[in-house]
């Protein structure tokens, strides 16, 4: 069966490797394609990489606090270069300091993106409800 | 010696100068002979030649066609309020803002503008108000395809048959352009706005909004007549406008390094020419600069400002602006518009009315400051009686002139990081412009009014730090201080006509008129 490409990265000027890491092993695992494009991946890098690959989902990470300076705008960008649908999910630690989580998931859901994690999720959890997402939006099955 | 004309028919008023030039290398113009008629609405050559006619009259009486070397005519129209344009775009902030640069930059009046996918009630409404072009962009080259022809399909339903410009994605430029086509409309492909996500293309579609407003405005009005006698057609005023105020910051470096010891030089033989005044106007500040023009129906705002972000620690978001920028505010006029500007200036209304010159309460001010809109609103020409309508107006004008600036200007906002605070910029910083030039109907004509302070902002006295951090301030990036010279005579449409052939001969005509306000 065609395995279902993602493409996921640490954005902006962030080098946090680790967390990288493991989410491609374990979403690999998970029967997913995984296009990682590493760290310090700008907004730009994984919009070609996403539409070179027609992937379904970005997983943006981000670990240095600026989340929300680099994630700004991607979405638009995603619409304006013809990824409408694309299943946006952010995770990490997101913005500096102690401040509420459900305020930070508000503010990048409003910027467009479909989940946001903190960083001490399960992945378990975010793969089953990738699965979900993607057979909602496109109707392909996951086993 | 040579005759220049430059003939402006505006909605109100059909106005025209004449000048003299002397000889080639003399650069400075003799302003001959003014004229001013209302514009014959339903056959503007009529009002036309008798412009040309009146000012040529206190000369001899020539013959005027194209073949006439001694000659140089020039004019511009924005009659009917000029080019209604539609602009849609996909995401606002992205390609919806670009098309809007594009068709304001091309002197185009935008009547209204949709994001994403239209729907039916939207047909509705463009069909209502009855576009010249509809400007229909979208996706980066190689993007988003499905939403521009979803939107190309459901052009389809208009009624009317507006030209459609598709200056979009171009990898379905094909496609659109089929679907249109075999409804009839009248399509125009031109290059995408932009291209790419980093990179915004406007002049191409400029470019094609001038070409069709050319084809289309000769039908009916009479321009035909004065098409046939004078061998082209008027330039878009804003257009017109939007030239020339890209090529001031040039001409007056020129004028500066070269020019200025030809015309000191030549004194003696220019009595015309205040050369202390033109000394301290070519002192000010011209690498960047704002105009803005206050008419009845319409604010236009003017900004020349290459925008250099040097502080590393302002991140820039969003589209890169342009340097040369033209903003119109449908909603922001001295008469036509006045009404609106009660409903868009309402809360900065309410800071005046604490504060008015009637010594009246809030309300009451409210209440007779409205009365005199409708008064004006009706009565398009009306002209102030007393004192207290004369301050009325002097509030209508800050309105316009504070809401047009600040719509114009970028804006800051704030955000904390690992490395502490830093600001997102978005739009163009016009902090550090330190000339306005103002003009139309009123700023050129009311002496006494100083918009200095409704175009500034005091950037520090927002740094009030305490207060500062509890809200998500958003700063306004208005000058901090500026500069104001008067456009005296409303020269600026008609020098304009002429600097497309005369730049250097304008630039200084306009500089040498320019009276300085503080």
């Amino acid at each position: 069966m065609k395995k279902i490409n993602i493409v996921t990265g640490v954005i902006g000027s962030d080098c946090h490797a680790v967390g990288n890491k493991i989410i491609e092993k374990v979403f690999s695992e998970a029967g997913f394609n995984v296009i990682n494009l590493g760290v310090m991946v700008s907004q730009n890098e994984f919009i070609d990489a996403a539409i070179e690959s027609n992937a379904k989902a970005i997983l943006v990470s981000s670990l240095y606090g600026q989340g929300e300076l680099d994630c700004e705008g991607l979405r638009d960008r995603c619409i304006e270069r013809g990824l409408e649908n694309i299943i946006l999910y952010v995770g990490g630690n997101l913005v500096v300091g102690k401040q509420d989580f459900s305020k930070t998931e508000e503010k990048f859901k409003k910027m467009g993106f479909d989940r946001v994690f903190s960083s001490d999720v399960d992945l378990n959890k975010v793969i089953e409800l990738l699965k979900k997402d993607i057979e909602e939006r496109f109707g392909e099955k996951i086993d | 010696m040579k005759k220049l004309i430059s003939i402006d028919i505006g909605s109100t008023y059909t106005k025209g100068v004449l000048f003299h030039k002397n000889s080639d290398n003399e650069y400075h113009l003799n302003l001959i002979n003014r004229v001013q008629v209302p514009t014959t609405t339903n056959h503007l050559a009529d009002g036309f030649f008798d412009v040309l006619k009146k000012l040529l009259m206190n000369s001899e009486n020539e013959k005027i066609d194209e073949k006439n070397n001694d000659i140089d005519i020039f004019y511009s129209s924005s009659a009917k309020g000029g080019l209604n344009i539609i602009a849609i775009g996909i995401v606002p902030e992205l390609t919806l803002k670009t098309a809007r640069l594009a068709a304001l930059s091309a002197g185009g009046k935008i009547t209204k503008s949709y994001s994403y996918r239209l729907t039916i009630k939207n047909i509705e409404e463009i069909d209502k108000e009855k576009p010249d072009i509809i400007l229909l962009t979208g996706g980066t080259d190689g993007g988003n395809e499905d939403i521009n022809i979803h939107n190309s399909k459901m052009l389809c339903n208009l009624s009317n048959r507006p030209v459609i410009l598709y200056a979009g994605n171009s990898s379905c430029a094909d496609q659109i352009n089929e679907i249109l086509s075999n409804k009839n409309f009248d399509v125009t492909i031109t290059e995408n706005v932009l291209p790419n996500i980093d990179n915004i293309n406007i002049n191409p579609a400029k470019n094609s909004i001038r070409e069709i407003f050319l084809q289309n405005i000769i039908h009916g009005k009479g321009l035909d007549v004065i098409y046939d006698k004078i061998g082209f057609l008027p330039e878009p005023t804003p257009l017109s406008v939007f030239n020339f105020i890209s090529i001031i910051p040039e001409n007056v470096k020129k004028i500066k390094e070269s020019l200025l010891k030809v015309i000191l030089a030549g004194e003696s033989n220019n009595k015309n020419i205040d050369i202390l005044n033109l000394e301290k106007i070519l002192e000010k500040d011209w690498e960047s600069f704002i105009a803005i023009d206050l008419g009845g129906a319409t604010t236009d705002f003017y900004s020349y400002h290459k925008d250099i972000v040097e502080d590393s620690s302002i991140m820039v978001r969003g589209l890169h602006e342009p340097t040369v920028k033209r903003t119109v505010e449908g909603d922001l006029g001295m008469r036509v518009s006045a009404k609106a500007v009660l409903d868009s200036g309402s809360e900065f209304l309410k800071i005046i009315a604490k504060d008015n010159k009637l010594k009246v309460s809030e309300d009451q001010f409210i209440k007779i400051f409205s009365d005199y809109i409708e008064k004006v609103s009706k009565n398009t020409s009306y002209i102030p009686l007393d004192e207290n309508e004369k301050y009325f107006d002097e509030i209508i004008a800050a309105i316009c002139v504070r809401l047009s600036s600040l719509r114009h200007a970028g804006k800051y906002r704030r955000i904390f990081t690992v490395n502490g605070e830093r600001l997102i910029q978005y739009g163009k910083n016009l902090k550090p412009v330190k000339t306005v030039i103002g003009s139309g109907g009123y700023l050129s004509y009311m002496d006494d009014f100083i918009p200095k302070k409704y175009l500034t902002f005091s950037y520090e006295n927002f740094f009030n730090k305490s207060s500062f951090y509890e809200v998500e301030e958003e700063i306004s990036l208005l000058p901090e201080t500026i500069e104001y010279l008067q456009d005296k005579d409303y020269l600026l449409p008609l020098l304009a006509n002429i600097s497309k052939k005369y730049p250097l001969e304008s630039t200084l005509f306009l500089l040498e008129n320019l009276v300085i306000k503080g």
